[in-house]
């Protein structure tokens, strides 16, 4: 291979003036001189590569080898399968704990009842010393199954909004448990709910729309 | 050695590789600068939006949505391309120990580059996103610059064709593989034909790639060029530069799907990605030895050169965001830093506080050399490492610590959400220091390689502050 | 050298690219455009996909998810966000919004949630007015302050510091098609496998 810098002996090759000083021998003098301070172009070393790179590589490997074992799945399409089974999310999960009625509270109901269940004038009504949870179960159950709609007083205040249905969000004793916690916080003390009767509401309100605090009083439940 | 090698050694070639490579580089550089300030500006709107959210909340095109996505392809297409490309052309001549070919095709791809990012950023800004991470920019920004970045590599290829180097230097594998792959991926993932979850997993194939074959070789070319050049002592071993580039190879890119590890994406595809994305273990550690026994004995030279002083703080954070990386990819930390800001402490780590200071580092080096000038002001080039490297590091913090609270408030189902927003704040808050200490470094910066472009400040011999003694 | 021929090294890059496509797009490709969309889920309306344009357009998927993660993996489960989402609740999605942030909540199942119209305006327009802790940001632009409502136009219930002059706030078609967006986000059928 023939270097090309030596087709053209003596040639100098300037830089390209630029926005200040143009170009001048004294720019040659300082770009020579950096150039000059400058070592050699880098070189690739001999040393071998030390034999624990080697080991760990080899031991990262062999694990992967076993992760892939372990969480690999069966290359189905299927997404959650290490959770819910090979059938995907399609199964259902069986064994489930006991809801905790705060959680769900803090999960569901917060966004619009607020922490401490306060409420917001104006927009939403207040859960804590409400009389529409104290008396009669069924209501708040009601409620929460089918969502509520239209003018109700609660407190001596009066709201006018919407409530959605949350009965196909929540199983039965998920309704129970965060209306026992709702019902037995905040100084509400009005006792826990059973399933049964979330249970056997679901089947008798079924296809019910929203309630109105007019139907809620029909039913007898007026506070 | 022989004398021809000797000969495509002497001050005379170099000054004259230097010379004409010196327009093309110094328009990328300029462009990445320029952009560098712009995606600053934005990356602090945005950060501030998060704990001001009705600070400057009536323009539509300043609203968080907006201004977090331009941020990114600002920084990403505009700053870090196009000063990384600037870096490539000069490094490429070197290493093939010729001139740089193809000289106006270089010219009209910056020109297009810019057009590019600027068309497809007022895009984002103006409601024109094409909505996808990372691939932001309309179809047609996005073709003007898939068409520069092939200008780009037909310059660089046919440079490389052109060589009179004997060896092929390990910088040189990673930027000719690099061109290679990059404009495969970024017109694959472009194309407007997938939905759904197919669309995801080929929206992180090229997210993460577009770090794993464009940027982070961009990074390790120039990591693995300039600590040697400056330390003046060859790369410590060959071996483990092939080692660590094969794995790298094989393993980086098929990362992609631990960005979507718990979703409702096939359980095998996700396994593959963390299994691949561990696996990176052994190319990092490669590089890292490799960097550090060439450096071990010349730590005293951090102290005088800003090139190795940016140069193997950026190598440092390669290894530490790496294995961070490898690690945040396992499904039990992804479960609890998979949707926080813990990840954006990550990128960053990734593309700052690695590729930003190599390149940093980079251009204090290549830039005397093609505007023949010496950096006029030492104390402002301290100023701007100790800002740029204190800054990253308090954004790194804040996040990593208020993402990982973050995560673990949000699997805690009792804990009401508002409350998890809330608890975000003061770290987020932190985030807005670091981030505006890093742009004033930035200022600093842009400030003295405006200087250099004008040949202006004072002038100075060698001293204790540049590149080699 | 780093091969024995520099074709090898050509092959050997372009090789390695391909065989990451092949398995993270090429195969799942396959294998996900086999599967049938879910029988529960309808395609989006016209105005449903305007609203999903907004969606895109102001960038909410930089802040919220689309995907709910199963049983054992985080709080989505206790949090209600849904049950866990699969491929087939997507094909109607293009470009998929799945998302990597979750600086707000998952709203997969938004419109199950929070069906309420008004809320959503209320909460577009100023979410400090509903929420008052919250980071998001107010969308003005999605709305108008106008002397009266035209009849059955819906009525935004904003503090009279947004209304200077008197007059009402009334959302925008981009406002009213973005919350039928929302509206209509509800993955809440059963998945049949
Ligand atoms: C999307 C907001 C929202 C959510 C979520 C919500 N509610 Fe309500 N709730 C309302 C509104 C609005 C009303 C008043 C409806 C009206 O004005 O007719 C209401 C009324 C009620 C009432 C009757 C009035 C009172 O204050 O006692 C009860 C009881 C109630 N909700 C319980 C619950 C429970 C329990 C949950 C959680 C499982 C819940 N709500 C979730 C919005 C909501
Ligand atoms: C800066 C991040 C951010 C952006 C951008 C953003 N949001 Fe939000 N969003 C939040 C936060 C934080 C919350 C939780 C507090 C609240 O309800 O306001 C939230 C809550 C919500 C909720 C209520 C969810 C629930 O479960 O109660 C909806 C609906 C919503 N956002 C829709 C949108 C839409 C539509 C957009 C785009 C036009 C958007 N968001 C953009 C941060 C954001």
């Amino acid at each position: 291979m023939k270097p090309e810098n030596t087709d053209r002996p003596g040639e100098h090759w300037s830089l390209p003036p630029l926005l200040g000083e143009t170009d001048s021998p004294e720019i040659h003098e300082i770009h020579r001189s950096i150039l000059q301070r400058e070592r050699l172009e880098p070189q690739e070393g001999a040393e071998p590569a030390p034999w624990w790179v080697w080991a760990v590589s080899v031991a990262v490997l062999f694990c992967m080898g076993i992760y892939l074992g372990r969480y690999g799945g069966s290359f189905k399409p299927v997404a959650h399968e290490l959770e819910m089974g090979s059938a995907g999310a399609a199964s259902t999960a069986s064994a489930r704990p006991a809801p905790n009625g705060a959680d769900i509270f803090s999960a569901i109901c917060i966004t619009c009842h607020q922490a401490g269940g306060t409420g917001i004038e104006g927009k939403y009504p207040p859960l804590a010393g409400s009389e529409w949870i104290a008396k009669d179960a069924g209501i708040p159950v009601r409620i929460v199954l089918n969502g509520l709609e239209g003018p109700i007083q609660v407190k001596g205040k009066q709201f006018v909004n919407q409530m959605p249905s949350i009965g196909a969000q929540l199983e039965d004793d998920e309704i129970a448990a965060v209306l026992s916690f709702v019902r037995s916080s905040w100084g509400n003390s009005s006792g826990k709910v059973p399933t049964e009767l979330v249970t056997k509401l679901r089947r008798e309100t079924a296809g019910q729309g929203a309630w109105t605090a007019d139907k809620l009083n029909a039913i007898g439940g007026k506070p | 050695m022989t004398s021809i090698t000797k000969e495509l050694e002497t001050v005379e070639f170099r000054e004259r590789l230097d010379a004409e490579s010196a327009i093309p580089v110094l328009v990328f550089l300029a462009s990445g600068v320029l952009w560098l300030l712009v995606g600053s500006a934005l990356g602090i709107i945005a950060s501030i939006k998060l704990h001001a959210p009705d600070w400057l909340a009536t323009i539509p095109q300043l609203t968080f949505g907006r201004v977090r996505p331009a941020h990114l392809d600002v920084v990403a297409y505009g700053w870090a391309s196009l000063a990384g490309v600037g870096c490539l052309i000069w490094l490429t001549s070197r290493l093939c120990k010729t001139p740089i070919r193809q000289r106006g095709a270089l010219i009209a791809s910056a020109a297009l580059w810019n057009l590019g990012v600027l068309y497809g950023t007022g895009a984002v800004l103006f409601g024109y996103s094409q909505g996808v991470e990372w691939l932001e920019y309309p179809l047609p920004a996005a073709a003007i610059i898939a068409v520069a970045f092939l200008l780009f590599a037909w310059s660089i290829l046919s440079t490389f064709h052109a060589r009179q180097a004997e060896h092929l230097y390990v910088s040189l594998w990673y930027v000719i593989a690099s061109v290679v792959w990059f404009p495969i991926l970024f017109v694959v993932a472009n194309l407007p034909i997938y939905s759904g979850v197919e669309h995801a997993a080929v929206n992180w194939w090229y997210g993460h790639n577009a770090l794993a074959i464009w940027f982070t070789p961009i990074g390790l070319a120039l990591a693995y060029y300039m600590i040697p050049k400056v330390i003046g002592r060859p790369i410590y071993s060959y071996y483990l530069s092939l080692l660590g580039f094969w794995s790298f190879a094989l393993f980086y890119n098929w990362n992609g799907i631990h960005h979507l590890v718990g979703g409702p994406v096939p359980t095998w595809l996700q396994t593959i990605s963390i299994i691949a994305s561990v696996l990176m273990v052994i190319p990092v550690m490669a590089v890292a030895v490799n960097h550090h026994m060439t450096t071990i004995g010349h730590f005293k030279l951090l102290r005088t050169s800003p090139t190795l002083r940016f140069t193997v703080f950026g190598a440092m954070c390669y290894t530490a965001v790496s294995f961070q990386g490898s690690a945040e990819a396992l499904r039990n930390t992804q479960e609890v830093v998979h949707f926080t800001h813990y990840t954006v402490g990550h990128a960053h780590l990734g593309v700052y506080a690695f590729l930003s200071m190599i390149l940093f580092g980079s251009m204090y080096y290549i830039i005397p050399r093609v505007t023949a000038w010496d950096w006029p002001r030492p104390g402002a080039i301290r100023l701007h490492f100790w800002l740029a490297a204190l800054g990253i590091s308090l954004y790194f913090l804040a996040l990593t610590i208020g993402g990982w609270l973050q995560g673990m408030a949000m699997n805690n189902p009792a804990e009401p959400f508002v409350n998890v927003v809330a608890g975000t704040r003061g770290w987020l808050i932190l985030r807005s220091i670091g981030g505006s200490m890093m742009g004033l470094g930035h200022l600093v910066f842009a400030f003295l390689f405006f200087e250099m472009l004008w040949r202006a400040g004072p002038r100075r011999g060698a001293s204790p502050w540049e590149d080699a003694k | 050298m780093i091969f024995i021929r520099l074709w090898m090294f050509f092959a050997g890059v372009l090789a390695v690219l391909f065989l990451g496509w092949v398995g993270l797009v090429g195969a799942p490709g396959v294998q996900l455009a086999a599967l049938p969309a879910q029988t529960g889920l309808r395609p989006y309306t016209y105005q449903q996909e305007h609203g999903r344009q907004i969606y895109i357009r102001e960038g909410c998927v930089y802040c919220h998810t689309q995907q709910t993660r199963p049983p054992g993996f985080g709080g989505d489960q206790g949090r209600r966000w849904g049950r866990p989402s699969v491929p087939g609740d997507y094909v109607f999605d293009q470009p998929h919004l799945l998302g990597t942030s979750r600086t707000g909540p998952d709203l997969l199942n938004i419109g199950a949630r929070q069906p309420s119209a008004e809320w959503h305006y209320a909460h577009l327009f100023n979410p400090r007015a509903v929420v008052p802790q919250s980071i998001m940001p107010r969308f003005p632009w999605l709305f108008e302050l106008k002397a009266a409502a035209d009849p059955g136009e819906p009525v935004v219930d904003a503090p009279a510091e947004f209304r200077p002059g008197g007059g009402v706030i009334t959302p925008t078609r981009e406002g009213v098609d973005l919350v039928e967006y929302l509206r209509g986000m509800d993955r809440t059928y059963p998945v049949k496998p």
